[in-house]
Order: C-alpha cells, then sequence, then structure tokens
C-alpha cells in the first residue's frame, strides 16, 4: 500500500509544483499590482556585479513572488493563516479589532535628511515657512499595539524631527490634537492616513496659524462618496475580515467656488483637474477622490478675492486637505515632491507665494531628503 | 537561494527533476554535479569560487594521500588540506573578518551553514583517508557529488564518505523514491515554515523586551520558544536536504530523531543533530579517550567534544558555554542517574535544562545571558505581567501544538501493533495531507517568496 501512496504523493506534487510553475512563467505579467497598490518587480538586469554577489538571485526571488501564479489568492490565504497560527501580525500589520495598524514605524529611519531640506528651503525662500508632520495611525493609536511592537513612538520621531528644523520655520504641533481627539473618526481602520473629519479638526489650528479664521463644522455639508474604500494597510496585511473605510466629501454650497483647478505633470503638460474626483472613486484606487490621478503640481484658483496665495508641499496627507483651504486664498498650489521628478523651482518660483505650508506625514518624512525642495 | 522560497520550490526545484529524470543514467550523477554547480552559483559567483576551491583542494590532498599513503608528501597533503578547510571554516564563523566576508558576498547564513558543513565532510573525508578507512576518491565528480551536491548543501545529511559511497552505489530514483522524497521534504518545509518561523515571532516578541524588566514566566516563555525554533528550522532543513536527496534517489538518514521533551539529557544527545554528534564523537571524542583510560580525563574529553560543538552552532564564548554546559551536565547525570527519578521526572529536568542552556545560544554576549538567567529565576521580581499574558493568549495554541511535534508520541502511535485500522487511515490519506502542507506553506511565504528566518546566531 505504501508504495502506491508514494507514487501518488509522487504524481500529485510534481502536477501541482509543475502546474505552478509553468502558470508562473507563461501568464502575462502586469507591472501594478491592483490589490496591493504597488509596483512589481520588473524582471532583474544580469550583471557580472549582480551574479557575483549573490544579489540576482535575490532579486530574482522576489521577481518570483511578484509575479507568482494567482498571488493575490496565495497572500490573502498566508495572512489569515498566519494572524490565526500565531499572533494578529500580517506581513508587518497588526490587526487590532476592526483597526489596521503598521508595525514596521518603529523600524523607520532618520527624519534628520528631510529636516536638513526644509531647512534648505526655507533659508532660500522670502515667505514665511509652516511645518506640519502629521503622526500616521500606529502614532495615534499605537497604545493598541502589544509592547514588543512599540519601541520607537512616531511622537519622538516628530519630537526629533522638529529638533532638527531651524528656528525660522514655524511648527505646528499636529500630533498632540491628533491624539486627544483619538476616541474619534479621525483616522481610517484600514489605512495610515487620517479621515476627512481628521483633515479638518487639524485645518481648524493650522488655518488659524496662517491668519484666517476656520469655517465652522455646520457649514460643511457631507456626503459618503464610496464605502468601500480599502487602505494601504489592508493592502499589506491582505486581511479579509476587516471593514471597508468610507470616503467622505466636504463642500460648502455658500462659500467660495474653485474657478480653475489644473494639473502639471513632470514634461509641463497641463491638464483639467477637480477637487472631488468621483469617478476614480469608483475604480481601484479609490483615493484618487481627492485630486484625482497624482500630478507633480495641481494649481487651484478660487473666487476668494484677497489675492492671498499659498504654496503647499506634501504627502497623501494633504490630498483631502487641500479643499479645506481654498475657502481662504485666491491662488493654492499644491506641489507633490513623490511625484516630481524635477525641483520645484522649474515648475514655479517660490517667492511669489508669500506662505508656504509643507504637511507630510512622519512615514514619509522618515523616507530620507527632499532633494526637489532644495536650491540646486 | 533557500530550499524554502518560491524559486526553489517552483522554479529550481521542477528544472532539477525534470532535468535528472529527463537525461540517460549514465549523465544523471555529471547532471546533478552541474545543477549542484548552478545553486551554489545562484548564491553568488564568489561563493562558487570558494566552493570549487575548497572541492580541488581536497580533492588533490584526496588522491596524494592515496597515492603516497602515510609517507612525506601524504602528511603534507594532509596537513596543508586541513589547515586550508579549517582556516575557511574560521573566516566563515569567525567575526573578525566580518567586513571582509560581507565585501566578499559572503554575508548569508546559509552560506555559513552551508560551509560548515562542507568542511566536517571534507574533513571527515581527508581524515579517513589518513586513517585508510576509506579509499581516495579518483572520481572527481563522486567527490564533487559529495561535497557539492545541493540537497546537501545548507543543512546535510552529512555522512562519512564510506557510506557515501554506499549510498550512491544503491541510488534509485523512481516514482516511488520520489514521493518518500517529497513527503521528507514537505515536512521539512512545514517544521521550517508553519513551527520555526511561528516561533521565531516568539521569541523576538520576548527578546524585544529589556531583561532588566523581563518577568519570570517570559524569560522562560522566550527560551523555550528558541530552543524550540532552533530545533523546528535546523531539523526543518535537515529533512528538506534529506527529502530532496531521496528525491534524486539518494537514501541518506534524516539528521534529527525527536531529542527535545526526552527523559533525559543523555536521550536528548543522541537524538540531536545525530550526524553533526555523530562527526564529532568520532573525529573528536573517541580519537582523544583512546589517548587515556582515566576516567575523568576521558570525561574532560567529552566534555571538549562539546564545547566544540557548541563552538560550532555559534562560533563564540557563548556557543562554548552552551557546548561546555551540555557536556558537563551529561557526564554528571551519567555518574549520578537515579532511574526509579528519571522515570518520574526525566522529561521535566531535561527540559528545565536544556531550556536553561539555551538561553546561552540566543543571548547576544554572556552577559546578556546572565541578565536572561537572573530574570528566570525571578531576580527581576516579575513573575508576569500584561506582555506575558498577550503572549501566552496568542501562542499558547501554537506552543502546545509545536511541543506536540517536536516529541516522537505521533511517530509512536503510527507504529503501535494495534493501531492498525487508525495507521491504514492516516497512510492512504499521506498524499493529501502532504499536498494540503505544501499549499499551507507556499501560501505563508507568498508575500515575501521566502521563509529565511535564521534563529542561530552565525
Amino acid at each position: 500500500m505504501s508504495n502506491i501512496v508514494n507514487k501518488i504523493t509522487a504524481l500529485s506534487a510534481v502536477v501541482f509544483i509543475g502546474a505552478v510553475s509553468v502558470l508562473t512563467v507563461f501568464l502575462p505579467k502586469q507591472s501594478q499590482s491592483q490589490d496591493e497598490g504597488r509596483e512589481l518587480a520588473k524582471f532583474p538586469k544580469i550583471s557580472m556585479s549582480a551574479l557575483a554577489d549573490g544579489s540576482f538571485t535575490e532579486s530574482l526571488s522576489t521577481w518570483c513572488a511578484d509575479h507568482f501564479a494567482g498571488r493575490s489568492g496565495w497572500t490573502s490565504a498566508g495572512a489569515a493563516l498566519n494572524s490565526r497560527i500565531c499572533e494578529n501580525v500580517s506581513n508587518g500589520i497588526y490587526i487590532t479589532g476592526e483597526r489596521l495598524l503598521d508595525t514596521d514605524a518603529a523600524k523607520r529611519g532618520s527624519s534628520s535628511a528631510a529636516a536638513d531640506s526644509v531647512n534648505d528651503f526655507a533659508e532660500n525662500y522670502s515667505g514665511a515657512v509652516y511645518m506640519a508632520a502629521v503622526p500616521t495611525a500606529t502614532g495615534v493609536y499605537g497604545n493598541l499595539l502589544p509592547e514588543h511592537l512599540r519601541s520607537d513612538t512616531e511622537k519622538a520621531q516628530i519630537s526629533r524631527f522638529c529638533d532638527h528644523i531651524s528656528t525660522g520655520v514655524r511648527r505646528i504641533d499636529t500630533y498632540t490634537l491628533l491624539k486627544t481627539l483619538s476616541d474619534q473618526n479621525i483616522y481610517y481602520n484600514t489605512d495610515s492616513r487620517w479621515t476627512c473629519y481628521g483633515a479638518y479638526c487639524v485645518y481648524r489650528t493650522v488655518i488659524q496659524k496662517l491668519g484666517f479664521i476656520p469655517i465652522s463644522y455646520g457649514r460643511y455639508s457631507i456626503s459618503h462618496v464610496t464605502d468601500e474604500y480599502l487602505g494601504d494597510l489592508y493592502r499589506r496585511a491582505m486581511c479579509k475580515r476587516c471593514r471597508s473605510d468610507i470616503l467622505d466629501v466636504y463642500t460648502i454650497s455658500d462659500g467660495a467656488e474653485v474657478t480653475e483647478c489644473t494639473g502639471m505633470d513632470n514634461q509641463g503638460i497641463v491638464t483639467e483637474k477637480q477637487l472631488f474626483d468621483r469617478e476614480a472613486a469608483k475604480g481601484q484606487e479609490k483615493y484618487q477622490l481627492y485630486l484625482g490621478e497624482p500630478l507633480p503640481l495641481i494649481r487651484i484658483s478660487t473666487t476668494v478675492s484677497n489675492e492671498r496665495k499659498l504654496l503647499v508641499i506634501g504627502d497623501s496627507f494633504a490630498d483631502c486637505f487641500i479643499p479645506f483651504l481654498t475657502q481662504h486664498y485666491s491662488e493654492i498650489v499644491y506641489f507633490r515632491p513623490k511625484y516630481a521628478a524635477r525641483q520645484l523651482t522649474s515648475f514655479l518660483d517660490p517667492d511669489d507665494y508669500e506662505q508656504t505650508l509643507l504637511l507630510m506625514g512622519i512615514d514619509t518624512l522618515s523616507e530620507g531628503s527632499i532633494p526637489t525642495i532644495e536650491k540646486r | 537561494m533557500v530550499y524554502s522560497s518560491l524559486l526553489f520550490i517552483y522554479g529550481f526545484l521542477p528544472v532539477s527533476l525534470a532535468v535528472y529524470y529527463g537525461i540517460a543514467e549514465k549523465y544523471k550523477r555529471t547532471s546533478l554535479v552541474v545543477l549542484s554547480v548552478i545553486f551554489c552559483g545562484a548564491m553568488g559567483l564568489r561563493v562558487l569560487a570558494l566552493a570549487l576551491v575548497y572541492l580541488a583542494v581536497n580533492y588533490f590532498a584526496g588522491r596524494i594521500m592515496g597515492h603516497f599513503r602515510k609517507k612525506p608528501p601524504a602528511a603534507a597533503a594532509f596537513v596543508t588540506a586541513s589547515a586550508f578547510d579549517l582556516a575557511a571554516l574560521f573566516m566563515m564563523r569567525s567575526q573578525i573578518l566580518s567586513g571582509l566576508k560581507l565585501r566578499l558576498g559572503f554575508g548569508r547564513e546559509t552560506v555559513f551553514l552551508g560551509f560548515s558543513l562542507m568542511t566536517l565532510s571534507a574533513l571527515g573525508y581527508l581524515i579517513d583517508v589518513w586513517c585508510s578507512r576509506t579509499r581516495a576518491e579518483k572520481n572527481l565528480v563522486s567527490f564533487g557529488l559529495y561535497l557539492l551536491m545541493f540537497p546537501r548543501l545548507i543543512m546535510g545529511p552529512i555522512v562519512r564518505y564510506e557510506t557515501f559511497r554506499k549510498i550512491m552505489r544503491s541510488r534509485k530514483a523512481d516514482t516511488e523514491t520520489l514521493g518518500i522524497g517529497i513527503t521528507i521534504f514537505v515536512k521539512g518545509l512545514a517544521k521550517k515554515v508553519i513551527a520555526g518561523d511561528s516561533l521565531y515571532c516568539l521569541y523576538q516578541a520576548v527578546a524585544q523586551v529589556d531583561p532588566s524588566k523581563l518577568p519570570v514566566v517570559s524569560a522562560w516563555l522566550g527560551a523555550l520558544a528558541y530552543i524550540m525554533c532552533l530545533y523546528f528550522t535546523l531539523s526543518g532543513l535537515s529533512d528538506m536536504g534529506t527529502g530532496l536527496c531521496y528525491c534524486f534517489g539518494f537514501r541518506f538518514p534524516q539528521g534529527f530523531n525527536y531529542p527535545l521533551f526526552t527523559g533525559s539529557l543523555q536521550y536528548f544527545a543522541a537524538r540531536w543533530h545525530t550526524q553533526v554528534v555523530h562527526w564529532f564523537r568520532k573525529f573528536v571524542t573517541r580519537p582523544l579517550s583512546s589517548l587515556t583510560s582515566h576516567k575523568w580525563l576521558r570525561s574532560i574529553t567529552f566534555i571538549f567534544s562539546w564545547t566544540l560543538l557548541g563552538c560550532w552552532y555559534r562560533f563564540d564564548i557563548c556557543g562554548a558555554m552552551w557546548g561546555l554546559l551540555m557536556g558537563a551536565a551529561i557526564v554528571i547525570e551519567k555518574r549520578f542517574r537515579d532511574e526509579r527519578l528519571m522515570k518520574a521526572t526525566g522529561i521535566i529536568y531535561t527540559t528545565i535544562l536544556t531550556t536553561l542552556f539555551a538561553v546561552f545560544l540566543l543571548a547576544e554576549s554572556p552577559g546578556n545571558a546572565l541578565q536572561w538567567l537572573f530574570a528566570m529565576i525571578g531576580g527581576n521580581r516579575i513573575f508576569a505581567d500584561s506582555h506575558t499574558i498577550y503572549l501566552v493568549r496568542e501562542f499558547a495554541v501554537m506552543i502546545i501544538a509545536a511541543a506536540y511535534a517536536s516529541t516522537d508520541l505521533f511517530r509512536k502511535m503510527m507504529l503501535r501493533p494495534s493501531g492498525g485500522r487508525f495507521t491504514g487511515a492516516v497512510k492512504a490519506l499521506t498524499p493529501a495531507i502532504v499536498m494540503a502542507l505544501l499549499v499551507i506553506c507556499t501560501a505563508m511565504i507568498a508575500y515575501t517568496g521566502v521563509s529565511e528566518h535564521m534563529i542561530m546566531r552565525i
């Protein structure tokens, strides 16, 4: 009997391994993963140095994992298995109740290089610079993490960053504010970023620092655009038992209106944009509801007649924050270093704007310098 | 490339099997050498170059020793090749040349492990040829297979050359052997991916805590998780190697024989990494013991051999301490063993001692080990805290399941004469169990494509 059993084992394993291998090699390759919202690895280039130190095999292994047949199903099943077999951590994401938290936050690098870039920008700029370093969901809800996963808090990371920026830059403390509001719906459950309401709470403080009176909450009409939003943490954790989030839009019927909203890509081509791209919310990249497909520069003109101009340098935290500013400025320019292939000064002259607001998550600030805002 | 990666399981392995089973019988061994060279080259061409130099030095030293038979050229070849092997091992394992190693691309643990085992194989071969216990191998393909065969390259199995020669002669690759090989390989993969990696998470969760604030329960939990993780990782790799050897028709013995939770330290020693322990017994303990008839000197020799074994696992003072303590404890146990007491308390006493000694393998330094031991005996005056409760809650099922899997209870049940029906049902379900484990392991490594947590501090 064992003879037959061994033969069946051999045949079934060979057929299974062979089929998966063939499918992995011959199935059409995607460059982008819709489920994980990231670029997939390209087939590694063969070079002597890569072959000599073995890095070619490592890259090939990554390529193999990224383009593995049925990757999405495998990773979802793997996440479910991992979180059931040991603790509730899946691919570096801790699953607590319905909220997901990034456990890699403690392993982030230093933000001093980003602080140097901010200092460099401020030194060569004639207007006032305001800096708001924003905590991610892990920073605000870090107390939900088990002890061994919270070694370096985002509070400390933000504090170190603020210590490093020069005195000429006016700091805005978002951490304390968001922490005190942590029992409210200020962060998505499946994303590291704040909700529209979280952005509004910070806007009230920021706009006062910029010299305006904030619009009261009651004047906004809030509409739920989609309740199927699954954020960046979900895409990493692949945890099917999490509930999707709601994406909101805050509008004012009797307020200032946007007269023009355009975007510019790295080639200088200008396209029409919208503050809220409701079509995007129906697709895979639902977060593009705010300002649409990401471009390095967005220019917004409004009916506000105070001739005040604001330059905003930010990351995805700023995407849903920008619409709140449109009630106070005639012109807002939003620069996104992540998508810019050339210097900010090649798009515009920052000195044309009397105020600059830098609004970035501490995760972005820990990724290194921001060369596109430095003077070259 | 490690065995527990998608690239190996769904890339290199099927291609290797297709080549090996598709080629004519007379070219099979050569094809396996070529595949092994490609596998070694995948770790880096520099690693391959060193492996080929290793092969050449030991092959030609063996030839010279075989030709001159204990004459001066044979002695010179023996000394030179042994010195080369030991120097290469020292370079691989010592921290002194760590910068150079990283520059040369020897920074990965699997490379260290592979070369450490290769050195034991090569040294054993040289000693056996010198002592005329085996003939010097003239066939470069056979010798190449002995040192470089890719299923043995990371964690063995290691055997003496004479045994290897017999296994090679009786090599038989067919569907049945392939089935046995795949079963053993998947068992090893499951040990590494399901048990080893989960226990690694538990050990890491405890290791993050400041040792001066470590509660008693956490410290014991961390040390127990470490020794179990070490067992599942090493035996998993060893089983994967043995299984792959079966797939290519080489029937090697398995490397671990359920050493944890045994009734005495002597049983632990006899079942832990049997081939490596056997190597040290054969080439270190016995030759040194034969020099003296004094019982206490033989005991010291035994302890010295275990200290060397400890250094083989971890090339520093902590590794030596682990070996020293294990060796000394086994000697004491042999001397004062009380059969009735051992029957009643053997498992508890063995588990306590192996867990305590494991602290020397897991700690960053001897000071850190003492801090950890201090926490284990309640020196921090904290029995358990909320973190301990969290760890017990999250990992309790895993620890109990892993503890059961690390004993031979299931095997005994399968071998029980009265268990005919049950045994038959389990055997009949083997293909389904193997496939289920393969699917589970694939899912668990799918995100990164590899499971490469190595618990050993190389």
